[in-house]
């Protein structure tokens, strides 16, 4: 454990002196100042915002989980030599990368939206906002990090995750779609709910949106939809998916560390 | 000339009564007060008798149950409060009456009556003006009544349960009303009108009612004018009624799952026209509608700025703004039988070669999700997703699946009269 910890601060102090990482803080910054100051409306300046976050975090996490990967590959060679667990010198190098790429995020956030002020309705928004966007870090960082394990081709590593968060942000929208018209004679919001906790982007999108006044617009699947997410025990279950999908990813890290042959 | 003025006698009897006439009409007043001659309305009403008039000075008089039966008129000094005590307040069935300065509370909610603060009752002509009316069930009532004039009055009320709360001004089977200046918030139904006919309703404020801030039906030939609608439950309903003018409104912050800015249900020859709908779920949702012309109005920042099913057909929009609104127009049906032309959509992206102000592109005002919506309602939960986007985008540029005939030939390139 202590080992880990140590790897994990290295990796920190590493990522800090990275341009990149502050280049990422930047974005959101901008891209958040920017909505906040210039948007006409609160509520169309928070859903661009939802926009930018749900699909732009799972990229970059997953991209920079693959690079992060690769590069590092001479450093974690070179620690495995050491008399450390091999878990240890991978899992610090990916919590580190989340911790990053989170907290550059929130700040972003936090420093661009500060502009506007306290509002209540606002800050709840975004605070649900900013927690899914943390989970997604996670996931889509995990996502690629395991694929970049069990791959030794870089190309390979990186297009299978780019191909993951295809299909999670725009495939599985489309399957849903086609769903829905084959059965449409059918009621089923229920299993649209379903279906939506299976997706961390669609689970995000859905549950901030749910806050929003757009979710007037949704008819009787925004009330069905509103019904589940909109208390506090909707609102726990799409917690426990978005940490299960977190904890499963930390497993098949695990699995396929042990089985790899480095 | 001599000889003309020259009048007999006995004619003179008649011109002397003539000349009398005016002082012999002259009607009395009647005080009511604490230290007038008459303590309570009633008796002033009872020692009055027809076109004299009743001064009521501030204080606070029980009215209950009171049937008036006399032409007079009531005027209210620094707005005496007339209560009625958990019942009902004056039913009047006399011709032009008039009421003036009054204020009116209490009146309860009944299941079984309408209880009303003034109910007028097969009357011809009739005056209410600057009145006060708080926590009434009814506030002001025309029941088979023409001819009767409701302006510049304040009513207020605070219920929170659409069954149990009435509306303010409601009017039933009444002819050539004249609805003016009035502020009404708190009620049921703001305004309520039900086979009214040739009427005319201007500069009223409606806001904050449980249901409708307007609703009316069956009523036919009557002007709507520089209304204000805001956040009502649903919005404004306007149903069965033939050519009717609803002009110069704002309908703003009409906003929830069940809400309209305006509901038109089976309207025939009307005109809407000048209208600014800004912040509604739905601005206007309009089923089996004809021969409408629909101008010059401006459609901000709503859910779905028109929502037109196929059963309407022959209606005209042009001149219109849509700005920003989630879904601009929506359809049901692939096939389209209203014409749109020369309105202003902020998400035309064609250009204008000629620079006439018209864009050279027709402009599809129908997405492709907007019609997948309202096909098939779950795919909502798909909104601001990337695929949303990609499908509307292939529409646009190679339209297969949106009504084909939809389209708007000539789009304004900047918003016709911009208002501030």
């Amino acid at each position: 454990m202590f080992e880990l910890f140590r790897l994990y601060r290295i990796s920190i102090s590493n990522l800090l002196r990275a341009r990149w990482i502050w280049a990422y803080l930047g974005f959101f910054l901008l891209v958040s100042f920017g909505l906040f100051r210039y948007s006409p409306t609160l509520s169309g300046a928070m859903v661009s915002y939802m926009n930018v976050v749900v699909l732009i975090i799972p990229l970059i996490a997953t991209i920079i989980g693959s690079m992060y990967y690769y590069n590092n590959y001479d450093f974690s060679m070179m620690m495995l030599t050491q008399p450390i667990k091999r878990i240890s010198v991978f899992l610090g190098q990916i919590w580190a990368l989340i911790t990053m790429l989170s907290v550059s995020f929130l700040i972003g956030t936090i420093g661009g939206a500060a502009y506007y002020g306290f509002d209540e309705t606002l800050w709840t928004q975004l605070i649900l906002l900013m927690v899914c966007g943390v989970f997604l870090n996670a996931i889509f960082t995990s996502i690629a990090y395991v694929l970049a394990v069990k791959s030794s081709d870089k190309v390979r590593g990186i297009g299978l995750a780019m191909f993951i968060w295809l299909f999670m942000a725009v495939v599985y929208d489309g399957l849903l779609l086609a769903y829905f018209y084959s059965f449409g004679q059918y009621p089923v919001e229920n299993h649209a709910i379903a279906f939506t906790l299976l997706n961390p982007i669609d689970l995000s999108r859905v549950v901030v949106m749910l806050q929003m006044d757009v979710s007037a617009l949704m008819g009787y699947t925004g009330a069905v939809f509103k019904s589940f997410f909109g208390n506090i025990a909707g609102l726990s279950i799409s917690l426990f998916a978005l940490i299960f999908w977190v904890l499963i990813l930390q497993f098949f890290l695990w699995i396929s560390l042990r089985k790899k042959d480095f | 000339m001599a000889q003309v003025l020259r009048i007999s006698p006995n004619k003179m009897r008649y011109v002397f009564a003539l000349l009398l006439m005016p002082f012999l009409a002259c009607a009395s007043v009647f005080k009511v007060g604490q230290n007038q001659p008459y303590k309570t309305i009633q008796s002033a009403v009872e020692a009055a008798s027809t076109k004299d008039t009743i001064l009521v000075m501030a204080g606070k008089y029980n009215v209950r149950n009171f049937v008036l039966r006399k032409q007079l008129t009531f005027i209210g000094k620094n707005y005496p409060v007339i209560t009625g005590q958990g019942e009902k307040i004056m039913e009047i069935h006399a011709d032009s009456t008039s009421f003036y300065g009054l204020k009116f509370v209490d009146v309860a909610t009944s299941y079984i009556n309408d209880n009303a603060a003034l109910k007028f009752v097969r009357t011809m002509g009739g005056l209410v003006q600057d009145c006060k009316f708080d926590t009434c069930f009814f506030a002001i009532y025309t029941a088979n009544s023409n001819f009767i004039t409701i302006n510049n009055n304040n009513v207020q009320s605070r219920y929170t349960d659409e069954a149990s709360s009435g509306n303010a001004i409601h009017a039933w089977y009444s002819n050539d009303l004249t609805i003016t200046n009035n502020k009404v918030y708190g009620h049921r139904d703001g305004i309520y009108l039900e086979f009214v006919e040739n009427s005319v309703i201007t500069n009223n404020y409606s806001y904050n009612n449980l249901r409708y801030g307007l609703h009316f039906m069956f009523s036919h030939n009557n002007v709507y004018s520089k209304n204000i609608f805001e956040a009502n439950g649903a919005g404004c309903a306007v149903m069965y009624s033939n050519n009717v003018a609803m002009l110069d409104n704002i309908f703003r912050e009409n906003w929830g799952a069940a809400s309209y800015g305006l509901l038109l249900k089976d309207i025939k020859d009307s005109r809407l026209e000048g209208n600014y709908f800004y912040h509604n779920s739905v601005a206007i949702h309009t089923d089996n509608s004809m021969r409408l012309l629909i101008k010059s109005n401006t459609f901000e920042l709503n859910g779905w700025g028109l929502r037109i099913m196929g059963s309407c057909m022959d209606n005209n929009l042009t001149q219109n703004n849509f700005i920003d609104n989630t879904f601009q127009v929506a359809t049901n049906s692939q096939r389209n039988y209203n014409t749109y032309e020369g309105n202003y959509w902020s998400d035309y992206t064609g250009y204008d070669l000629d620079r006439d102000g018209r864009g050279d592109v027709p402009h599809r005002p129908v997405s492709l999700y907007t019609y997948m919506v309202t096909q098939n309602a779950p795919t909502v939960i798909l909104m601001r997703s990337l695929i949303i986007d990609l499908l509307n985008l292939a529409e646009k540029v190679m339209p297969t699946i949106t009504p084909k005939t939809l389209t708007d030939d000539a789009p304004l390139m900047k918003p016709y009269h911009a208002r501030d």
